[in-house]
């Protein structure tokens, strides 16, 4: 069920029910990018999260008149989930001087760090929305064995390309920023392109496989 | 170059009315905290409401203008001068070649605007002039201005006959943004997460900014507030003037330059026509928040949306 609700007077939460799927997530991208091709003059702003989509509108237009906006679009939207769908290959470094809470993770998980590449280079990572700070893919299905905390302070400065891993839950962050999650490795590669974004290697909906790489090959392909 | 900074103040930077559509990149909105003064600094000077400005805070800076042209400034009242003469708030002002502004600490809120005919003319990122420091993006290179920067006076584009300024400078309270002694707000998307307990202590008590305030958010101290739940947040978006609930109970309230989403319960939301309120708080500001209906909040919303 989707429900539609006023966060603030000039905001609306569109709901998707309590849980984190792909199935869910595709859906709100979808209709994320329906309003960003069909409402902009009433919608000024939209930001997807695990299961809801906040939309801003513009001061003129009521809450009533937005929800009806949207409704229209849900109802449109419903049969129609084809996406642009696509698998990337990251690779990562895993080394210890990258991932700088490699050694947290070793203590909780009780793995090596071998196997902490192995697990975490297994599984393919849905991208369900990008968020928290400019290009930041939010990943789920982290395998349960590897699930760590989020740190209890966190770093005032993350290195920009760090892979994080909190709860259930797998990142990167494309720039320096802060951040709480656990930094286990650190990609070379520009995930994120800031002067078109809409080109970032990385978008919402895709699927995300790890690869591990040497601090050497790390090193080559940051130049 | 038509403007020369020779002293940037605290933290000026570049604003306009923020960033559209690009929060599923993870792109901040941004734009002018105290977006009542901003547009009406515009209005005065015979801009568009949304063209570019200098956004100035606590101490405002020298800047040597090698053109003629025409400022205003607006929001919380600085002391100012131009080549050493008092410089009114407000005020459509002709400024001389050669001339010297120097704004010096503020006298009341945190920030002031520096409109000029035309605007800033800035390159322009993702369809804004808005500085983001913390992406350090949009803006002159995406930091706050520094000793030195050069900056470009842009053509005045105005078709008169669309907005009649007087008359809405006329309409309109130019100290409305800093009466900030009472912020009101609607009830927020998990407002059920917290009893009534917790509900009065945010309506009856008093609340004091932090030291930390800053574009992306203002933490406030005061009587803790507890969820009376153990549910756990999915990610969620922001609203500008989300007022969150971390674990330490020390409400947060999410400000223009704010991350796209959190994972913090928002117990409520600042209504639009006071966020200029809130652009305007500074260290050590005691205010009550009020509680008043959505209804009541959309409707002023809409309202002053026709006058500004």
């Amino acid at each position: 069920m989707i429900n539609i609700l006023p966060a603030s007077d000039n905001t609306l939460l569109i709901n998707f029910g309590d849980k984190i799927s792909k199935i869910t997530s595709l859906k709100l991208l979808r209709l994320a990018e329906q309003i960003i091709n069909n409402s902009a003059e009433k919608i000024i702003n939209i930001s997807p999260g695990y299961n809801s989509l906040l939309v801003r509108l513009d001061h003129k237009t009521s809450l009533s008149d937005g929800k009806s906006i949207i409704k229209k679009l849900i109802e449109k939207n419903q049969n129609n989930l084809i996406i642009k769908q696509k698998i990337v290959e990251i690779p990562v470094c895993y080394d210890q001087k990258l991932g700088l809470d490699l050694n947290r993770v070793i203590k909780h998980t009780g793995y090596k760090l071998k196997e902490i590449i192995k697990i975490h280079t297994k599984k393919k990572y849905f991208v369900h929305f990008i968020g928290f700070s400019i290009g930041f893919p939010y990943m789920s299905g982290l395998d349960k064995t590897l699930q760590t905390s989020r740190l209890n302070t966190p770093r005032i400065k993350v290195p920009s390309g760090s892979i994080g891993i909190a709860g259930e839950q797998t990142g990167i962050y494309p720039f320096s920023t802060p951040g709480g999650w656990n930094i286990i490795g650190r990609t070379p590669l520009k995930i994120f392109n800031k002067i078109k974004p809409e080109l970032s290697i990385i978008q919402s909906g895709y699927e995300i496989r790890f690869k591990s790489i040497s601090f050497k090959e790390y090193e080559k392909m940051k130049q | 170059m038509e403007i020369k900074v020779i002293n940037p103040g605290i933290q000026t930077t570049i604003q306009d009315l923020g960033r559209q559509l690009y929060g599923p990149f993870g792109v901040s909105t941004c734009g002018a905290a105290d977006n009542y003064s901003f547009k009406i600094a515009n209005l005065i000077v015979g801009n568009k409401p949304s063209e570019a400005a200098l956004e100035m805070t606590l101490v405002g800076g020298i800047y040597r203008f090698y053109k003629n042209t025409t400022i205003c400034l607006s929001g919380s009242v600085f002391s100012a001068k131009i080549n050493n003469k008092v410089c009114p708030f407000n005020k459509k002002i002709n400024i001389k070649k050669n001339s010297v502004l120097e704004i010096g600490q503020t006298t009341d809120g945190s920030r002031c605007y520096l409109a000029i005919k035309g605007g800033i003319n800035v390159k322009k990122y993702l369809g804004s002039s808005s500085t983001h420091l913390g992406t350090k993006t949009g803006g002159e290179n995406g930091h706050a201005l520094k000793k030195g920067d050069l900056l470009n006076i842009g053509k005045p584009k105005i078709n008169r006959d669309v907005y009649n300024y007087n008359d809405i400078i006329n309409k309109v309270d130019l100290k409305y943004s800093t009466k900030r002694s009472i912020i009101r707000i609607t009830k927020g998307p998990q407002k059920d997460w917290f009893n009534n307990l917790n509900w009065d202590t945010l309506l009856k008590k008093t609340f004091k900014v932090s030291k930390y305030f800053d574009r992306m958010g203002i933490r406030l101290e005061g009587p803790s507030i507890k969820q009376k739940n153990s549910n756990q947040m999915l990610t969620q978006g922001i609203s500008l003037g989300g007022i969150q609930i971390p674990g330490n109970g020390q409400p947060i309230i999410s400000f223009v330059d704010h991350q796209t989403t959190g994972g913090y319960p928002v117990i409520a939301n600042v209504i639009t026509i006071d966020i200029c309120k809130v652009g305007q708080l500074k260290k050590g500001d005691s205010f009550q928040f009020d509680l008043v209906k959505m209804k009541t909040a959309e409707a002023m919303r809409i309202e002053q949306s026709t006058l500004l």
